[in-house]
């Protein structure tokens, strides 16, 4: 089974990306300098690539020479075995300095002999499947002496099937020289997968955590919690719920998979390790293709519930066909499962840019960004392994993907946080004008109970004015009322005045005088009598009035002009005066309140009285009409004003007209009297006197 | 409709006055008893004494109109008019009132009263106002049709409401069927749910009452909807008649509601 080696979209920004790279940068111009020294001859270094061959494997061995870097697996199969390698070289001078030998790949153990002295042994020789020292690169000392004009390598190595066991060329020089190249693989193929390792399993716990801590509910109820509620400029995916968890899972099979290239000693023997990893290669996948679509959101379909079994069935593939490879010795078949992933991956990742680019999700734009450079990244690994081939095949540039799609997450994170808070945001705005407008409500119904507290009060009031004057003064003025009008007194009047009369007529002969003191007291008492009545009704007129008033209805004239004519047209009538009615429908006057209702209701009333006991007139008209102004006008036919009566000379002006006035104005009437019919204004329909109040409505 | 003088040959119409106040009964007992076509049957103080007198088959019989104060010592006036109307279903009530106020006289008419006279009416006015009344003619103040206009516009009472307000009441559907076969199978109920569902006032007489409102009296009226005095009359008299109905069905309603009346069995 060959390395795993797959085109993962991983995510990083450019700078760090620039920092992770510089060791592979610096090998490769090492390697460029090594290869240009050489050609000048000048070099120190000497890079040993033809080597005698002893390959032990399945019972048989067989000697031949090879052109490093030699290749097991390419080799060998499905096979496992041992080989030994004798490099011979020369020197054509000696060195007082260190000299150092530099492997780029051995056997998965391996022990090297420089003539005949053992420079570095690892791993156990003959038990296959243990630890793997093939993977890092290696550095040996070269003991001062050893080497001389004439030198053999002789290198064994252990080969475990499908472990990518070989040997690379040999580079033997200065120490100084040879370190940096050294330390410039183990950077880039130890170093580099530990620390993406690190990040990306540190990176999955955050997310891990952000997973489990989000409420489930939050992300897609959030908006239907209130409809009303702004949308955020970002609005939150619906189908994004669940994406912290697709994360972790990709991120932590990513992680297992680059940390084992660093791992000499499994905790699992082989191959049985290399499942492991084989299923967290196709968990990391298969995560990340759900996490792709969920991001995608609406109209692309999100996963849903089959995305647990999708994950699962492509680990289970890539598992399997790593399983069945092995032990069955199909190589091609593992080879042919692994091209179909890589395929169908790239096929979707290219899918994901696509669709990305037309969702109305940035976050989605975000990590298409990040796949669209991951996917270079691959092509560019790929390049290097495959075209150059010095890395063994090892695609290292694919593993630094990752710090892309941490950086994406990262982002991703930080704008559904700043989505979330400005949701939040919306949403207690939304709850503060919820409570505003709650608080308001409150306020117009205690305004309204306060309104109705008070009506009740007046009513109250109202009822008990009523049950006293009922009682008291109102009963007292109905019954002397009545008293005068009882046809029985009225009757004793003029009985009395016949008695006296009559009276008179007897003792016309002995007392004329008394005759007629007797008559002018009858007289009188009749006289007083007539002159009582109307004083009593008028009385009982104004109790009733402000009875009324108690209860009319603010700002309604109507009411108040109807009421006013309820009470007073008897009065008029019995007068033999007659009321003329010309009373529009009339809006409510707002300025008209309870104080301002009593003030009009008495100075109409003023008026009327005014016409009955002074204008002489037959007919009072009340008209009242209602445009952009309201107009309440009173007139008569009697005789009007004096000549040359002058409202504005308070002289001239009568006291009752002055008080109406003023009390008029101070409800906000504009007040204007006509003498008589001579200066008729619009609503003046009778010839006399007449009155006209004036309101503006708008 | 009665005619609104007695005819050659019949009776003047029997009056009973029933006024506390010695001064105004006499008053008003000596204003019938000074127009020839009342006759003053008895004129009384109390409830106690109106209930004696009405208790009198005999008396009862006789009488056309009852005109009743409503504070009296020992009682409401109300209790004497619903007396009457019970002993005799043809008598009708004037109530006297000082203020002819809303609340005393919207009372009395959904007692059952046809109309009401001031206390300080003439004396030819308080014989006028019994004429009228047997002739038809039911008075109406503006601030009372207000008062019957803003009652019926507050009245927003459909007639599934009484069922719907007990179902959703009880919030249980368990409920409805028992409620739905309760209200089906009485009678009564079902006449109060019919009442319900008639509009209380038709066009004209709103149209009417909004007039009467505004202060115009029955002639005015009668000429601005092009329609006889006599119409107008009727339909206040119509009006009188409704409230009165309105307040039993009302009090019917009521009663079932909160079970105070037992339902007669099937």
């Amino acid at each position: 089974m060959s390395r795993l080696d797959l085109p993962l979209p991983w995510s990083m920004p450019f700078h760090m990306l620039r920092i992770r790279l510089l060791p592979v940068f610096l090998h490769w111009a090492l390697l460029l300098g090594l290869l240009l020294a050489s050609s000048a001859g000048t070099a120190a270094v000497v890079q040993l690539r033809d080597a005698q061959a002893q390959v032990s494997q399945g019972g048989s061995s067989e000697r031949y020479p090879v052109q490093l870097p030699y290749r097991w697996d390419a080799l060998n199969a499905t096979a496992q075995g041992t080989a030994e390698f004798e490099l011979a070289f020369d020197l054509e001078q000696t060195h007082s300095e260190a000299f150092a030998v530099y492997l780029a790949r051995s056997g998965n153990a391996y022990e090297v002999w420089l003539n005949g002295q053992l420079l570095a042994r690892s791993g156990d020789l003959e038990q296959f499947n243990g630890s793997d020292f093939a993977k890092t690169p290696q550095l040996f000392t070269v003991p001062s002496g050893l080497l001389g004009a004439q030198n053999l390598f002789r290198i064994h190595i252990r080969a475990d099937a499908g472990r990518r066991a070989g040997l690379s060329a040999v580079l033997i020089g200065p120490e100084r020289e040879v370190r940096p190249m050294y330390e410039a693989a183990y950077a880039q193929q130890v170093t580099s997968a530990q620390v993406v390792a690190m990040v990306c399993f540190f990176t999955a716990l955050l997310a891990a955590a952000l997973w489990v801590l989000q409420p489930r509910s939050a992300w897609a109820a959030a908006m239907p919690i209130l409809p009303n509620a702004p949308n955020p400029p970002n609005p939150p995916n619906p189908q994004g719920q669940h994406l912290y968890g697709w994360a972790t899972l990709s991120l932590l099979g990513w992680a297992l998979r680059v940390l084992s290239e660093s791992i000499e000693t499994p905790p699992l023997l082989w191959p049985w390790w290399g499942f492991v990893v084989a299923a967290a290669d196709g968990c990391n996948m298969a995560c990340l293709v759900v996490f792709c679509q969920r991001l995608l959101g609406s109209p692309f379909p999100a996963v849903g519930a089959p995305a647990v079994g999708l994950a699962a069935a492509c680990v289970v593939f890539e598992t399997g066909s790593a399983v069945l490879a092995y032990f069955l010795k199909m190589p091609l078949l593992w080879q042919a499962s692994i091209a179909a992933i890589k395929l169908g991956f790239v096929l979707y990742a290219l899918y994901f840019i696509w669709a990305a680019w037309r969702s109305r999700w940035r976050a989605a734009k975000l990590f298409a960004l990040a796949m669209a450079a991951s996917v270079l990244l691959v092509v560019a690994g790929r390049v290097y392994s495959h075209v150059l081939g010095e890395l063994y095949g090892n695609a290292a540039f694919t593993r630094y993907a990752s710090f892309l799609f941490c950086a994406a997450l990262a982002a991703l994170v930080v704008q559904r946080f700043r989505s979330m808070r400005m949701q939040a945001s919306a949403l207690a705005q939304s709850l503060r004008s919820q409570i505003a407008a709650k608080e308001s409500q409150l306020a117009a119904s205690f305004v309204q109970i306060e309104q109705a507290a008070r009506a009740q009060a007046r009513s109250s009031e109202r009822s008990r004015i009523l049950r006293d004057m009922h009682d008291g003064v109102g009963a007292h003025l109905a019954t002397a009322i009545g008293q005068l009008q009882m046809p029985s007194v009225a009757q004793q009047s003029k009985n009395a005045v016949a008695n006296a009369n009559a009276d008179a007529a007897a003792d016309a002969a002995a007392d004329a005088d008394a005759d007629a003191d007797a008559d002018a007291d009858a007289d009188a008492d009749a006289d007083r009598t007539a002159a009582l009545l109307p004083i009593l009704q008028e009385s009982l007129d104004h109790l009733k009035l402000s009875v009324d008033a108690l209860d009319l209805p603010a700002g309604d004239l109507a009411a108040l002009l109807a009421a006013l004519r309820y009470r007073l047209e008897p009065r008029l009538r019995a007068a033999g005066i007659e009321l003329l009615w010309d009373v529009d429908k009339l809006p409510l006057l707002p300025s008209l309140q309870r104080p301002a209702m009593q003030q009009l209701q008495f100075v109409v009333y003023e008026l009327l009285s005014n016409a009955m006991q002074h204008a002489k007139a037959k007919q009072v008209m009340v008209h009242a009409r209602c445009g952009a102004v309201l107009t309440l006008t009173l007139s008569d036919n009697g005789q009007g004003l004096p000549a040359g009566f002058d409202w504005n000379t308070p002289q001239r002006a009568g006291q009752g007209l002055r008080s109406m006035g003023a009390r008029a104005q101070a409800i906000g009437a504009q007040w204007q009297v006509h003498a008589s019919g001579s200066s008729l204004a619009s609503g003046c329909a009778l010839q006399g006197a007449c009155v006209q109040l004036r309101w503006h409505i708008l | 409709m009665q005619a609104p003088f007695p005819t050659p040959v019949q009776k003047p119409w029997r009056v009973l006055v029933v006024e506390d106040d010695v001064l105004m009964r006499e008053f008003f007992a000596s204003s019938v008893r000074a127009c020839a076509q009342l006759e003053l049957l008895a004129d009384v103080g109390s409830v106690a004494q109106a209930r004696q007198w009405l208790g009198d088959a005999v008396h009862a019989a006789r009488l056309d109109v009852l005109l009743t104060d409503l504070g009296l010592p020992d009682g409401s006036g109300l209790e004497v008019i619903a007396l009457a109307m019970q002993v005799q279903p043809q008598c009708e009530t004037l109530v006297i009132s000082m203020f002819g106020d809303e609340e005393n006289v919207l009372a009395s008419i959904e007692a059952g009263a046809a109309g009401y006279i001031h206390k300080d009416a003439a004396p030819d006015d308080v014989a006028q106002a019994i004429l009228d009344l047997k002739a038809g003619v039911a008075p109406i103040s503006p601030m009372i049709a207000r008062r019957v206009l803003a009652k019926y516009r507050s009245m927003v009472r459909p007639p599934a409401v009484p069922t719907l307000e007990i179902i959703k009441n009880t919030e249980n559907l368990a409920n409805v069927s028992v409620i739905t076969s309760y209200s089906a199978t009485n009678k009564e109920a079902d006449a109060v749910d019919a009442e319900e569902a008639r509009p209380m006032l038709s066009v004209r007489e709103q149209e009417v009452l909004e007039l009467v409102s505004r202060g115009f009296s029955y002639q005015e009226i009668a000429k601005l909807q092009i329609v006889s005095v006599y119409t107008v009359q009727t339909h206040i008299k119509h009006l009188y008649a409704k409230l009165a109905v309105h307040s039993r069905s009302e009090a019917v309603y009521e009663a079932h509601r909160l079970g105070l009346l037992a339902m007669p069995s099937k």
